[in-house]
């Protein structure tokens, strides 16, 4: 229910994106991989419309949109069907943690706030920040402000939830949690687009892994598929780089 | 319109203007000569909280940043010469320039003896403690890696208050100093039209203002000042300064 | 020659004064929340970069910065008494009323050279706050308004609150500057009740007195503030 058809973006001279197809069923779980500048990032952030994309396709549930012709109205519409987790977390500094979550409820989707509130901590309970819905994120940890911030996604009950790299702003001790969390999330069911380096995340839990490289979707399939057997030459290259040899060679 | 506003005698008033712009420019850069002077040294109590001296170091920076220049520009004017007078000097006598410098001087080292102050204050304790620990003396450690530090820190607020003495000492026309405001009350007295004339007065003091900004986010620039995000230090001198 | 300063007279004129402190607050409480209002609107302006508003507003603003507030006012009055007859008919004054449409002058001066500094201010906190709070805004569906006035303008207050105090400072000392038009404020009444026995001195520092003391309590009304909307930005976030 989500279908891309050939997204292309530029900033400036640089194009980072050239010509990306893909299509997500519901409930699917979408890892993507890739080196830095390979335009994962842009990729997400095309989708939710945080940067517009100079010509393709983007439909998400029954909206369909062309992307240089997109109004405000439409953007706002993609924007609510949506949500986003950040690399840096990017929660809402002057608002505790149930009240970042049901920010986007009660302001953008007109919820009663008490309906609200009582979503929000059955979801912050989900993440296991029970203890925590009074605090404001100056007095969270890393690990604790992004799991208030993918309590955030859900609780708007997005058709997908675009991961931007999730934990690579995470001590190493808090990142091992949120992975959980996210694992979590995907075993309810929700449709998740993760762009990661965390390859055993991607075997865990993906259904499939894509890789971006240069712009475009060089290769993509099942877990099984891309990271133990790699059909394209850059993708073995990316993950001899990025992989331990042990478990490559599997 | 030409009722109200004469372009020619808007056009006509920039020589005799500026003809007078070295008595501002005299008092602004000897304002802030002394006044780093005096600043300095009443910064220099407060930091090491010398007894008594500080206290007063204290009221003083008090209440010349709470008095309207305005104020203290006739207090010294009047004040000064009764005071000296006390010792049996006549001072009544001496050019108005010098009372007005006074005031300027004694009203920008109060400005600048908090910036000063909070700047010292805005390096880390962690550098002296560290100076200290490789064997440099108190006046070593103030003089290599505070002050120079400090001095970083200071410059934005430092160029602020620069610009706001500028513009402070349009008020010196009052006791009848003639720089560019006081050259007006000349000619207006001929042509009985000074609209024109505190028009251009606006422009060359936002061209001098302009002109010293310049200069000092050129300064900034050359020591690696970083202007733009402001730190705790920053904020709390943007509140002092003015 | 001793150095004679009447005390008695001193206190007699620090009464004079504090009837006109009113005037003060007039001259400075209302120049602040005007400039408060149009600087934040003007720094939204630039903030969000909306041609051609954005760039004119600009320029009058680094225009305005580096004019004195003398030179404003004086020249706000001068056009002012220069086109009174025009100005009277149209508001419906009668001649008689020389005073109100001064105090009203100064009032119009202030109120722009508030909205020229608080401009300024609003801005730079606006700006202080990361885009990232943004991005989070717009990802859960806020509209640009929304997400300024609920996540934005909040963060920004922080920083701004102790320059809107500083401002708030720098009006009641630039209120003193309205006596040089004519409007009856502090310093004039010292001054007047000083005529007749020639105690200028006593006469500004009752003035100054008052000055210092209005500041003074400008002061501990922003540091109470300043505690109190520094909350959430104690400790530091990733």
């Amino acid at each position: 229910m989500i279908q891309v058809k050939g997204l292309h973006k530029s900033f400036g001279k640089h194009k980072v994106l050239r010509g990306i197809d893909l299509q997500v069923a519901k409930g699917e779980v979408i890892v993507v991989i890739g080196p830095s500048g390979s335009g994962k990032t842009t990729f997400l952030r095309c989708l939710n419309f945080l940067e517009q994309a100079d010509e393709g396709e983007i439909s998400i549930a029954n909206t369909c949109i062309n992307c240089r012709h997109v109004t405000q109205k439409e953007i706002l519409q993609i924007r609510r069907s949506t949500a986003m987790v950040f690399q840096l977390y990017n929660l809402f500094q002057n608002k505790t943690a149930l009240e970042n979550v049901i920010e986007g409820l009660v302001v953008a989707r007109k919820v009663p706030h008490a309906e609200a509130a009582a979503t929000g901590r059955r979801i912050l309970d989900k993440v296991g920040m029970t203890e925590k819905y009074d605090a404001y994120p100056s007095q969270l940890s890393g690990g604790q402000q992004q799991r208030v911030g993918i309590a955030r996604a859900i609780a708007v009950n997005p058709e997908v939830i675009l991961f931007d790299e999730p934990t690579s702003a995470l001590d190493p001790e808090w990142v091992g949690e949120v992975l959980g969390v996210m694992k979590q999330v995907a075993r309810g069911g929700l449709t998740m687009i993760v762009a990661t380096h965390e390859i055993s995340f991607a075997r865990d839990i993906a259904d499939r892994v894509i890789f971006i490289d240069g712009g475009v979707i060089v290769e993509q399939g099942t877990p099984e598929e891309v990271l133990s057997h790699p059909q394209e030459e850059r993708t073995k290259q990316f993950l001899k780089r990025i992989l331990p040899a042990a478990d490559y060679a599997i | 319109m030409s009722n109200i506003f004469s372009l020619e005698l808007f056009i006509d008033s920039f020589p005799i203007l500026l003809s007078r712009i070295h008595i501002t420019l005299f008092i602004v850069i000897v304002a802030l000569l002394l006044g780093l002077v005096l600043g300095t040294c009443v910064a220099v109590v407060r930091l090491y909280r010398v007894p008594v001296l500080t206290q007063m170091a204290i009221v003083y920076v008090s209440f010349i940043r709470g008095i309207p220049i305005l104020v203290l520009l006739f207090i010294i004017y009047i004040g000064l010469p009764l005071l000296v007078g006390t010792i049996g000097l006549n001072i009544n006598r001496w050019d108005t320039l010098f009372f007005v410098m006074i005031a300027y001087v004694v009203n920008t080292a109060a400005f600048l003896s908090e910036i000063l102050r909070s700047a010292v204050a805005g390096v880390e304790k962690g550098q002296t403690e560290a100076a200290y620990s490789v064997g440099l003396t108190r006046w070593q450690a103030f003089y290599r890696i505070v002050a120079p530090q400090a001095t970083k820190i200071a410059i934005p607020a430092l160029g602020n208050t620069v610009v706001s003495l500028l513009k402070d000492t349009s008020l010196a026309y009052t006791l009848g100093v003639i720089d560019i405001i006081g050259v007006i009350n000349a000619i207006s007295s001929n042509t009985h039209r000074s609209l024109e004339a505190y028009t251009a007065a606006a422009f060359i003091f936002f061209g001098l203002s302009a002109v010293m900004e310049k200069g000092f986010r050129w300064v900034e620039l050359r020591l690696g000042v970083k202007n733009t995000t402001q730190g705790s230090a920053q904020k709390k001198l943007a509140a002092v300064g003015r | 020659m001793g150095f004679q300063f009447d005390l008695g007279f001193l206190v007699y004129e620090l009464g004079i004064g504090i009837r006109y402190v009113p005037v003060v607050f007039l001259l400075s409480v209302v120049p602040l929340i005007i400039g408060l209002l149009l600087g934040t609107g003007i720094a939204v302006v630039r903030l969000l970069s909306l041609h051609p508003f954005d760039k004119i507003l600009a320029m009058l603003v680094i225009f305005l910065r580096g004019v004195p507030l003398v030179l404003q006012l004086t020249i706000l009055y001068l056009t002012f008494s220069l086109g009174f007859d025009s100005l009277a008919k149209a508001l419906g004054l009668a001649a008689t009323a020389k005073d109100i449409p001064y105090t009203f002058v100064a009032i119009v001066g202030l109120s722009v050279n508030a909205t020229v500094y608080l401009s300024e201010v609003m801005r730079t906190s606006l700006q202080s706050v990361g885009v990232g709070q943004y991005e989070a805004a717009y990802s859960v569906g806020l509209t640009t308004g929304q997400t300024l006035r609920r996540i934005v303008l909040p963060q920004a207050l922080p920083m701004a609150v102790p320059l809107v105090g500083s401002q708030f400072i720098s009006l009641i000392k630039g209120s003193a500057i309205a006596s040089l038009i004519s409007v009856v404020e502090v310093i004039n009444a010292t001054v007047y009740e000083a005529n007749g026995n020639y105690k200028f001195l006593e006469a500004y520092v009752a003035a100054g007195i008052i000055y210092w003391v209005l500041c003074m309590g400008v002061e501990r009304l922003v540091a109470w503030l300043e505690a109190r909307v520094g909350i959430y930005s104690r400790g530091g976030v990733a």
